[in-house]
């Protein structure tokens, strides 16, 4: 049980550094769309870089925070019965949904998602502006990647709810719920 | 054997000239034959303009009807096939492309990927844009913010403007509250159902930037192989019809779009010579570049040159 | 045959729903099941169907999502909401409200509307401002001797203005989706979220009136001995802040002069300014609001691929078609079938929340009712004054839910129907902006 656990807990480490290191992202973003607004406004200059930078620098957020969400249980859920059900109930609920919703979607699409990546990375794709950025593979690989932490984080928590089941005691603090990782600031 | 033939196009299917001409193509194989069974989505029904390229090299779709501009990032050489700045006219890049060489390089390029490409629309030249300024010289282009896509996008960076990004829906209400003070669209039939002309006072004719395009259907080369060589036969032969359909469909709405314009008290103005000398500057600059980074684009640009120094003597003579 | 299978798909949705399984994973699981379906269907030449090869079309939206450059408003919004939350600025404009209006027949509920209206035209975020509200203002309305119900069904309707009020995350989403400029959604909904917020205030005093037993006047203590020129001084201090920030962002947009994306980073750096500025951010506080935001953002972003993935299964499934043949089979006038589209809206908010409605259904029935001469901007409102209702109707009220988390003295009965009259109100004055379109419009 204790290596099952410390095995999602691995992950865990993983997803949630990469979600906060990427959320720190944030204020980068808020002030490239300062420095933008700034050279336009004030000497006249508008670059097609500045505002695609800004679309990468969110979508880093948002690719990085996928799998820190749902470790954080913060994925919207509709818990009208679901925050009634018996601990017991509610594994099987997270088990269940993890091998038949879960993984049957994220892994397909990030499947597709790496083809896509490598695709672009073969061709070397840039922005289909003229003076955009270059190198486009880099942000589709962030997408791949980012739903593969998904995946990886899903089995975290499958892991985490077989271990309950087996044996409820494993999970160390009784007042959090099974899904809901440790690393809360 | 029968074969299902799933196609998106890059437009809304009643876009003037692009979107209604795959439109046009579908309903013509659905006409003419028996054994293609054609199934036409609109724009972004299954996937964005952007990546149709993408799901059609994957084999999640069949093919798509979209604009080689869409993959610039790709293949930036196929930019010279949707629009060319100072490029040649309508007819003369038909004959280009399938009699000068020109759709040799574009299969070419295609090939490694896993694409075939059939050209299958003529696009009609496009206007030289909406403006809420007047330009009499090329330095009233300084400073001003400028809605304006690819190679031609770049020009008018070279000429002082800055040029900003802007999606499809996105052009209207800037324009309108000055956030740009003037755009590119396309041509007068496509422009009138954007409305601009509530928002500009100044319609710019004719659009130097690209005179004349062509659009693709870009198929799967698993699916294409698959079929027989009648099949791909009729699908190449309904897509010249499709291109004297497209480019014959807009010359009459164009005109009368630009009727509509006047009549919204829009001044037509065109490029004084001066202003057009140093976009055919910025043009050839930009070109060179582009030429240096890419050697696919080079090749283009070189068989598109020699294309236009034979056929110099005839274009000047027989006057246009 | 598509009939069935659409039925099929969105009552599986449905059903799952309630297991309490990430609605987002279920949106595209059920997709992908679907889809596999379909391939075997082929097999059994049965088509017209998603196959497999479809969700590879889901990576290739998802990307699309992502480099959306409309949607960046979303992330910064949720930032200057969060950021705004650490600055403080909620406790003391409810201390300086609850001096002037205290002796007002339901002033105390009036000020927590006045407050809410301040707080939804700073941010776009509802979970922050119904919690922020619940946490503040109920514990002062229950001491007040406020009827429990009443204090419930204030806070969360009033939570639930900043979906409405621009700016607002809900219309950045329905500008996208729906193609209209967000612009226009902003200028479009400042009348009918006013007009929404004012029927509150409406209510609330006439029922104070009629009952003063529920809503008790405040009994003056320390009150009397301070001027009137201090208490306009007070207000007038904890609103300047945030007023010229709402004035900054949504100014900007509507004058012209910045994009809506430029306008949300503009407010999402004035808010840290501005939290700065009172002494109270400190470098932890900066980092939380960074996590608090990525996490909001990707659940929100999670529901877009979701819903995208449910989205082109149904379309492979001809959803389209059943639905367009469906509503235009209604016996009906346009203005009939408006009014069934938003109805059916409506049912389907007691169970859906919002970005699923806005993910799925909106996008189907919209070129429709498009086609049909009806203004984009009108109708986008009429659904958003709709979907207002989602949030207060059970079982699946994210309002509701909200004040339960925050305030644990309360039952969820009274919550539900607290929760009754705001929806009424709500409803008519979605039929008020029905009828007179111009409230929409006057603005563009
Ligand atoms: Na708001
Ligand atoms: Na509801």
């Amino acid at each position: 049980m204790r290596s099952i656990n410390s095995i999602a807990h691995k992950i865990e480490v993983i997803s949630v550094a990469i979600g906060k290191a990427g959320s720190l992202i944030l204020p980068l973003l808020i002030l490239t769309i300062l420095i933008n607004v700034i050279m336009r406004y004030v000497f006249n200059i508008g670059l097609v870089e500045l505002e695609e930078v800004q679309w990468h620098l969110n979508a880093i957020v948002v690719m990085s925070c996928l799998a820190y969400t749902y470790q954080a249980d913060e994925h919207i859920r509709v818990d009208i019965l679901h925050s009634r059900f018996s601990p017991k109930r509610r594994a099987w609920v997270e088990i269940l949904g993890i091998l038949f919703l879960l993984f049957p979607y994220v892994i397909l699409v990030s499947w597709h998602a790496w083809g896509i990546a490598s695709y672009s990375w073969s061709l070397r794709e840039g922005s289909p502006m003229p003076s955009g950025l270059p190198a486009r593979y880099i942000i589709k690989g962030v997408m791949a990647l980012g739903l593969s932490l998904l995946a990886l984080q899903g089995v975290a928590i499958l892991l985490r709810n077989v271990a309950f089941l087996i044996q409820p005691s494993s999970v160390s603090a009784p007042s959090t719920s099974v899904n809901k990782g440790t690393f809360h600031e | 054997a029968p074969v299902r033939l799933d196609i998106q196009s890059a437009w809304p299917l009643t876009l003037p000239a692009s979107g209604q001409s795959a439109q046009h193509l579908a309903d013509r194989l659905k006409t003419t034959s028996e054994d293609i069974k054609v199934k036409l989505y609109s724009a972004g029904k299954l996937v964005p303009a952007l990546e149709i390229f993408d799901a059609v090299q994957q084999g999640t779709l069949d093919a798509g009807y979209t604009s080689p501009l869409y993959v610039a990032g790709r293949f930036p050489a196929l930019q010279l096939f949707g629009g060319i700045p100072f490029g040649p006219s309508a007819i003369e890049m038909l004959d280009w492309v399938h009699n000068g060489g020109g759709l040799e390089i574009w299969r070419d390029i295609y090939a490694k990927q896993g694409v075939v490409t059939v050209p299958c629309g003529l696009m009609d030249a496009e206007a030289g844009g909406w403006y809420n300024f007047e330009i009499n010289s090329i330095d009233d282009l300084d400073g001003k913010k400028i809605r304006f896509a690819g190679l031609a996008g770049e020009v008018m960076n070279k000429a002082g403007a800055s040029v900003v990004l802007l999606g499809g829906g996105d052009i209207y209400p800037n324009l309108e509250r000055g956030v740009i003070d003037g755009t590119e669209f396309s041509m007068p039939a496509i422009d009138v159902a954007m409305g601009f002309e509530k928002v500009a006072k100044y319609y710019y004719l004719p659009g130097w930037h690209q005179p004349a395009a062509v659009n693709e259907l870009i198929i799967n080369k698993r699916k294409w192989d698959s079929m027989s060589t009648a099949q791909q036969g009729l699908i190449e032969d309904t897509c010249r019809e499709t291109q004297l359909w497209t480019v014959t469909s807009t010359t009459a709405a164009n005109s009368d779009a630009i009727t509509q314009f006047k009549a919204a008290g829009t001044e037509i103005k065109s490029f004084p010579p001066e202003v057009l000398a140093e976009f055919k500057k910025g043009t050839e600059e930009v070109m060179q570049e582009a030429a240096s980074k890419d050697a696919d684009f080079k090749r283009t640009l070189d068989s598109l040159n020699s294309y236009r120094e034979k056929i110099a003597l005839w274009s000047e003579y027989k006057g246009s | 045959m598509s009939e069935l299978f659409v039925f099929l798909l969105f009552s599986s949705f449905m059903l799952i729903l309630f297991s309490g399984f990430p609605v987002a994973f279920i949106l595209g699981g059920v997709g992908v099941l679907f889809a596999t379906l379909g391939s075997i269907l082929v097999s059994f030449e049965i088509y017209d169907v998603a196959e497999l090869r479809t969700i590879g079309f889901v990576a290739n939206r998802t990307f699309s999502t992502i480099s959306s450059y409309s949607l960046i408003p979303m992330s910064m919004f949720i930032f200057m909401g969060y950021m705004l939350d650490r600055s403080g600025i909620a406790e003391r404009l409810i201390e300086a409200m609850r001096r002037v209006l205290g002796k007002t027949p339901g002033g105390l509920a009036i000020a927590v509307v006045l407050i809410g209206v301040v707080l939804a035209a700073s941010t776009g975020i509802i979970g922050a401002s119904v919690v922020l509200l619940s946490t503040i203002a109920l514990p002062t309305m229950f001491k007040a001797g406020y009827a429990k119900w009443i204090s419930a069904g204030t806070v969360g309707a009033t939570g639930c203005l900043g979906i409405l009020v621009p700016p607002s995350i809900m219309l950045v989403v329905m500008g996208d989706q729906l193609r209209i400029p967000v612009g226009d959604l902003f200028m479009g909904a400042i009348i009918p979220g006013l007009l929404l917020a004012t029927s509150f205030v409406l209510f609330i005093f006439i029922y104070a009136l009629l009952k003063p037993s529920n809503m008790p006047k405040l009994v003056s203590e320390e009150d009397d001995s301070i001027s009137k020129f201090d208490i306009v001084l007070d207000i007038s201090k904890a609103l300047f802040a945030p007023l010229l920030l709402v004035l900054t962002v949504l100014g900007s947009i509507i004058a012209g002069i910045a994009s809506p994306t430029e306008a949300s980073g503009i407010g999402a750096a004035g808010a840290t300014l501005l939290a700065w500025s009172s002494g109270r951010l400190k470098w932890l506080d900066l980092r939380i609001v960074c996590y608090q935001t990525g996490r909001s953002v990707a659940f929100l972003y999670a529901l877009i691929f979701g819903a995208s993935c449910f989205s082109v299964v149904l379309r492979g499934y001809g959803g389209d078609e059943v639905i367009e043949n469906a509503l235009y089979a209604l016996p009906l006038s346009p203005e009939g079938i408006l009014f069934c589209v938003i109805f059916i809206i409506f049912l389907l908010g007691f169970f859906l929340d919002w970005m699923e409605i806005v993910l799925i259904i909106a996008p189907l029935v919209m070129p429709i009712l498009v086609n049909f001469g009806f203004d984009p901007v009108w109708v986008a409102i009429l659904m958003a004054l709709c979907l207002q209702t989602s949030f207060l109707t059970p079982p699946v009220g994210m309002a509701l839910f909200y004040i339960r988390s925050a305030a644990s003295d309360i039952g969820m009965a009274e919550i539900y129907k607290g929760a009754i009259p705001f929806v009424l109100l709500q409803l008519l004055t979605l039929s008020i902006v029905a009828l007179y379109p111009s409230l929409v419009t006057w603005l563009l």
